[in-house]
């Protein structure tokens, strides 16, 4: 595996990482008044990178989501959020297995038997 | 120590067209044809079927990817592809090394 | 369809059933709001799905979205209840054109509909880890 590729897999574990993060913070707030909910964009910012050369150079940015408030003020979309906190764990163990295929390619080289 | 194995890595796509690995696999495709040309085809691919494996896991990385059963399939074929080259490496010079040490 | 499509999918599944859960519970709670006659009654809320477009050139969809809310008839049903201090001049007032038996149907249905999306999004996650299981 070239070093460009683990830096991309590297920057997206981060990228996971955070997305999970956030999620969490918004479904901890599901019932918090005038809670917005949050996103993560790490996908966009590290094809860009990936153009320039630099992947580990992807910055992921946060925003606020656009979903409509209810009469609390909260506008946390829990189906969503659950369906977001499954689909980012899957992502994150297919980057994991990435990496450590990668770290397996190099062990088996080092291997003298 | 840590640069050594990296190194090793890079010269793997390199070992299928040194002296030693030709002069194994030439010998090999001599009486079984067959078996000998997939060594040699297993050989030269594996700088491609890593490659391929590369452009998957960037694919998959920054969303694109369609299936993941394809980058799977290809990490797969990537990783046979190395290890039976390592194979070939570790036979070739232990071969080579019971031929130096006869005594003629 | 990213690498996890199906997630998707059945997300906005989930989303289209949530809300009409949501519109169903809104009809039923104003099922007995009572209006003046010259006033529009409270109107059923209806809420339109409509397929989301292929986008990935696979031929199947990429799931459900809600394309608006449509408001049922606003004329009611004109009730004759000349103890309510809104009934007009004939004793009448307006009550909104909603069948309870209706709406708890729909309910039933809207609810069986998200547990069904639930169980496509089980399987799938399963589907994926099986996937990522390849090669061990």
């Amino acid at each position: 595996m070239n070093d460009i590729t683990f830096d991309a897999v590297h920057a997206a574990l981060r990228g996971l990482g955070l997305r999970e993060k956030v999620l969490a913070n918004n479904i901890a707030n599901s019932e918090t008044p005038g809670f917005i909910a949050s996103k993560v964009d790490f996908e966009q910012q590290l094809r860009q990178a990936l153009t320039k050369g630099d992947p580990l150079s992807a910055k992921p940015s946060t925003a606020n989501t656009t979903d409509p408030t209810n009469t609390n003020g909260n506008n946390v979309q829990m189906d969503d959020q659950n369906v977001s906190l499954i689909d980012t764990g899957l992502k994150y163990q297919l980057m994991v297995q990435a990496v450590n295929n990668k770290f397996q390619l190099l062990r088996t080289a080092i291997q003298e038997r | 120590m840590a640069i050594a194995p990296i190194a090793g890595v890079a010269s793997l796509g390199q070992l299928a067209g040194t002296p030693s690995i030709d002069a194994a696999t030439k010998a090999k495709s001599g009486p079984g044809d067959g078996f000998g040309a997939q060594i040699t085809n297993a050989l030269d691919n594996l700088q491609a079927t890593q490659n391929t494996a590369d452009n998957l896991a960037l694919k998959a990385a920054t969303g694109g990817a369609q299936d993941v059963s394809d980058y799977m399939i290809a990490a797969t074929q990537a990783s046979l592809a190395t290890e039976l080259t390592v194979a070939v490496r570790n036979k070739a010079v232990e071969s080579f090394n019971d031929i130096m040490r006869m005594n003629i | 369809m990213g690498i996890f499509g199906i997630l998707d999918t059945s997300g906005s599944g989930l989303h289209v059933n949530k809300l009409w859960l949501d519109a169903v519970s809104d009809n039923i709670a104003n099922i007995n709001t009572v209006k003046k006659t010259s006033d529009n009654a409270f109107q059923e809320r209806m809420v339109v799905a409509q397929e989301s477009p292929d986008t990935s050139g696979t031929g199947v969809g990429s799931g459900v979205h809600v394309s608006g809310i449509q408001l049922g008839s606003a004329d009611g049903v004109t009730f004759y209840d000349p103890q309510n201090p809104l009934a007009d001049k004939n004793g009448n007032v307006k009550r909104p054109d909603i069948d309870l038996g209706d709406q708890m149907v729909q309910m039933m249905v809207a609810q069986r509909a998200y547990q069904a999306n639930l169980a496509v999004i089980d399987r799938a996650r399963d589907t994926y880890i099986q996937a990522m299981g390849i090669g061990k």
